[in-house]
């Protein structure tokens, strides 16, 4: 396949998720081997990505865990 | 001994709690609770709401643990409890979210593509970055943020996405990369404009 930017543009999260097969994948990579900005491109995905993934917290307010044994408190025994 | 049950796997767990017990059901919410809080919590765009959503999600699953098929995980159920009832609370409140997703990006915004790929945001994450990033999901049409949220913040594959919403693989490929192009453009814009480049600013 003759891969130019906009091609790549099309085909970015299929690369980053490595789902491309194989040929494609090389003629991928033979094109950002010559193209800085298409590069940018993945670079930029690739970060707003990792700035999700980073900004993302794990645990959750104790306040709301108590309301949420509470709510399941009330539904067992409503409905017993 | 009986093993005890924060080390036992969830198949099991939703086995003995469909059969009654309590404590088992105690167990997997403990363990699913706070990503789905999260979830709910990027949905909704606010703590109240995602809240109820939460506990919603957990009263339904609890009332409908005979009807999950086993050939699912919980995990992915529970996310599909909790994405339908986000959903359906969006759709209720009739809310607008008809933006253009932009794949093109014209001339000036190649520069800032560029200083925001090169930029050191993530090295700094603070708290202005952090609600921008917030704010720049939420523009995000309803079913589009799903996808994203599932895929890239909470890890699930392109299957388990399209299961929870019940759409096609390659239409969770679709809103998932329209998405990416979206968010990428909007943080562009912001952070391209004013960050110093991480090449630039390192000796």
């Amino acid at each position: 396949m003759r891969i130019n930017c906009r091609k790549v543009h099309e085909l970015l999260s299929e690369y980053l998720d490595e789902e491309l097969k194989e040929a494609v994948l090389r003629d991928l990579e033979s094109h950002l081997d010559a193209c800085p900005d298409c590069v940018l491109q993945v670079d930029s995905v690739k970060k707003v990505i990792r700035l999700y993934r980073e900004s993302t917290a794990e645990s959750m307010p104790v306040d709301i865990r108590i309301r949420l044994q509470d709510v399941l408190k009330r539904a067992r025994e409503s409905d017993r | 001994m009986r093993e005890p049950l924060h080390e036992i796997e969830d198949p099991i767990l939703v086995r003995r709690a469909a059969a009654g017990d309590d404590e088992a059901f105690e167990v997997l919410m403990n363990r699913h609770q706070s990503r789905v809080y999260h979830h709910a919590l990027r949905l909704m765009g606010n703590s109240q709401d995602a809240e109820e959503v939460l506990q919603d999600t957990f009263v339904q699953a609890y009332r409908n643990l005979s009807k999950f098929e086993e050939r699912s995980r919980f995990s992915t159920w529970i996310y599909r409890i909790a994405t339908n009832e986000a959903l359906m609370r969006l759709r209720k409140a009739h809310r607008k979210r008809e933006v253009l997703l932009e794949d093109a990006f014209g001339e000036r915004g190649a520069d800032e593509i560029r200083s925001f790929a090169r930029s050191a945001l993530d090295d700094v994450l603070d708290a202005e970055t952090a609600s921008f990033l917030e704010q720049a999901l939420s523009e995000l049409p309803d079913e589009y943020r799903a996808v994203f949220a599932m895929r890239d913040i909470d890890g699930l594959s392109n299957a388990e996405v399209a299961e929870v919403l019940g759409i096609s693989v390659p239409a969770v490929k679709s809103r998932l990369h329209r998405s990416r192009l979206y968010l990428r453009n909007r943080l562009a814009r912001v952070f391209g404009e004013r960050l110093p480049s991480s090449e630039e600013s390192r000796p």
